[in-house]
């Protein structure tokens, strides 16, 4: 059984919900501000492992992104990492990958997600990133995807 | 300078917040300051610049004071001092947008569905059914408010009809009363005080005053900044983000009734601070 | 900025239920697709509390504010809705501004101006839009700067002062859109590393 507490206001713990929400895993909600991710009892110390072990077969990414979306959540206002992801995506709408690894959704689009959404917040328009606007979209629409707040959620 | 907004009294800081015998700095209507919180919770406060001491009253569980002289004391908030009340100060947040914004946002009634889908509202029940809007030289008053709510408070059970009445007794502040879940006859209080931090920049500190014997604290500060976080968005991407005065500036729908009357009621004060004046 | 025509997105930019993000000449606009293919771009601003029409929705015929859920039809911009009171009927002057839109070339061109002159002749040949790169500078800064080539058109988008959009179509399918996105995303690099 997976437990989860942390802030519904906090990045890190929405990274991690939202992986189980869009991955169909089911856990149970524990109150506290702290990010805890216990599974049959035994802790993750770091979201990062967790994103990577919990996550099922077909939502794994390949090394290169998920490192990425590691450094995009240390330097959530690197407007280099917001470009580099810009026309990696632009390029990737037209050769079959909608997503960051390919053409169905893995951790490393999670990981990049809450840094991406709340980026307005931390000062950093998203007007210069087209394709990272569209693939935003993309994620949004997916099946059981759940906000934080300061996003919302887009009409079928 | 807004002589109006000057020579009166505003909230720098929730009281918890300030740690004892250390200078805390913050900014009001352009100018900085320091704030020193004594045991006895005697708060000073100073502009940077010159070290004069401020006028400074302990309200509410906030500390406010003021760049001027002001003409009256700070508005009565009775709840506050129920002994059965439970006051939470439910956070202070920095947002790019001026005061007057962040108060007609507090108000308004038709954006619960679109913000705070699934907590304070829902499609398809989106109808505001009119209401009652009275207004004299000390504040504006919103009576007989209604809206759905699906989840309208920490303990309320599922979704009903609440009723609400709003409040704004000062230029930057503005009061919500709504029908307690343990008491019909009383009323909970959610109150948001706006620090006008520069015209376009503010502090928004806010209040709950409840009555909940069963939430701890945290839930319901938890709560409060839930649906503040959902707010702070809207209001960072309005534009322009001072408060337009003129009546036909900006789009009217009869939900609008109050913010029309607070917009009427800067006018007449004189406020200009945060506000294009008409 | 003279009177002219502006590309300010290419038509793919514009996909099913998306709402575009962009600007011209400081007016930031909020460019959509209707379901039918026709193309909007209008101010990006609703007129009821000034909210950018960018954090909406597209909701195939018509844009949907995301504070009230106010909606606004396609072509005209005209409410349509508001949630608040169903089945009242907003009056007609309630509406999003709208500015002109033509699609030539693979571009959606508009315009600020009343009259501007003529979108660029291209002649009739195929062009491909390369992808569009964003360059803090402001226009002058790149004018001098952009290569000439045959078989490749280059414009610019002035977004506001600082900041501009060059807009690039290849007619020339011996050299791939890669090719042509690190020349240019080289050019940039250049132009900034060089701008105060």
């Amino acid at each position: 059984m997976i437990s989860l507490s942390g802030s519904p206001l906090s990045r890190e713990t929405y990274r991690i919900r939202l992986l189980f929400d869009l991955a169909g895993l089911a856990y149970e909600t524990l109150d506290g501000a702290e990010l805890r991710i216990e599974v049959e009892g035994e802790r993750f110390e770091d979201a990062w492992r967790a994103l990577s072990r919990l996550a099922p077969p077909d939502w794994q990414a390949d090394g290169r992104w998920f490192a990425f979306a590691r450094r995009l959540a240390s330097s959530p206002t690197d407007t280099a990492l917001f470009r580099e992801l810009d026309q990696h995506l632009w390029f990737g709408e037209r050769e079959g990958s909608p997503f960051l690894c390919g053409d169905h959704p893995t951790v490393a689009d999670i990981g990049c997600f809450p840094e991406v959404m709340m980026s307005e917040q931390a000062g950093i328009s998203r007007m210069p990133y087209p394709a990272l606007r569209r693939w935003s979209d993309r994620v949004r629409r997916l099946p059981g995807f759940t906000v934080m707040p300061g996003i919302f959620t887009l009409p079928a | 300078m807004d002589q109006v907004a000057l020579d009166e009294w505003h909230v720098v800081a929730a009281l918890p917040s300030l740690p004892f015998g250390q200078e805390v700095a913050t900014r009001l209507l352009g100018t900085d300051l320091a704030l020193m919180r004594s045991p006895g919770d005697v708060v000073a406060a100073w502009p940077a610049a010159s070290g004069k001491a401020l006028p400074v009253c302990i309200r509410y569980g906030h500390v406010w004071t003021s760049l001027g002289t002001p003409a009256r004391p700070l508005f009565d908030l009775p709840e506050f001092a129920e002994p059965d009340r439970r006051n939470v100060m439910a956070g202070s947040v920095p947002v790019h947008v001026s005061a007057p914004r962040a108060v007609e946002n507090f108000l308004d009634l038709g954006h619960f569905a679109y913000v705070h889908d699934g907590y304070l509202g829902v499609e398809p029940h989106t109808e505001i059914k009119p209401y009652k809007v009275t207004s004299d030289e000390n504040g504006v008053l919103a009576t007989e408010c209604r809206a759905y709510q699906p989840q309208a408070s920490l303990i309320a059970e599922g979704g009903f009809e609440v009723e609400y009445v709003y409040r704004v007794p000062h230029p930057y502040c503005a009061i919500l009363y709504k029908s307690s879940v343990l008491d019909e006859k009383r009323r909970d209080v959610i109150a948001i005080f706006v620090q006008p931090v520069e015209e376009e920049r503010i502090v928004a500190h806010m209040l709950a005053s409840v009555l909940d014997d069963v939430s701890s604290d945290d839930a319901i500060k938890n709560f409060q900044q839930l649906i503040f976080a959902q707010d702070k968005p809207i209001l960072e991407n309005q534009i322009p983000k001072r408060l337009p005065l003129h009546p036909r500036a900006e789009a009217w729908a009869p939900a609008d009734a109050g913010s029309a009357a607070y917009r009427r009621w800067l006018s007449s004060r004189g406020v200009r601070y945060g506000t294009i004046p008409a | 900025m003279s009177s002219s025509w502006y590309p300010v997105a290419s038509g793919d930019d514009l996909a099913p239920r998306h709402v575009f993000h962009t600007a011209l000449g400081g007016q930031e606009l909020a460019l959509w697709r209707d379901d039918a293919g026709f193309a909007n771009v209008w101010e990006n601003r609703c007129p009821h509390r000034g909210v950018r029409l960018t954090i909406g929705a597209n909701l195939g015929t018509e844009l949907r504010c995301q504070y009230h859920g106010w909606r606004f039809s396609s072509g005209s911009g005209q409410c349509a809705a508001i949630p608040a009171h169903p089945g009242f009927t907003p009056s007609q002057g309630l509406k999003v501004k709208t500015y002109p839109c033509v699609e030539r070339y693979g571009l959606v061109w508009t315009t600020l101006d009343e009259s501007p002159e003529d979108i660029p002749d291209l002649g009739a040949a195929a062009w491909r839009s390369l992808r569009a790169i964003f360059v803090e500078a402001p226009l002058a800064a790149i004018a001098p700067h952009l290569p000439e080539q045959t078989g490749l058109a280059l414009f610019l988008q002035p977004v506001s002062e600082t900041r501009t959009v060059i807009h690039g179509l290849s007619g020339d399918m011996s050299f791939s859109p890669r090719q042509h996105d690190d020349a240019l995303t080289r050019l940039r690099d250049r132009i900034e590393s060089a701008t105060p």
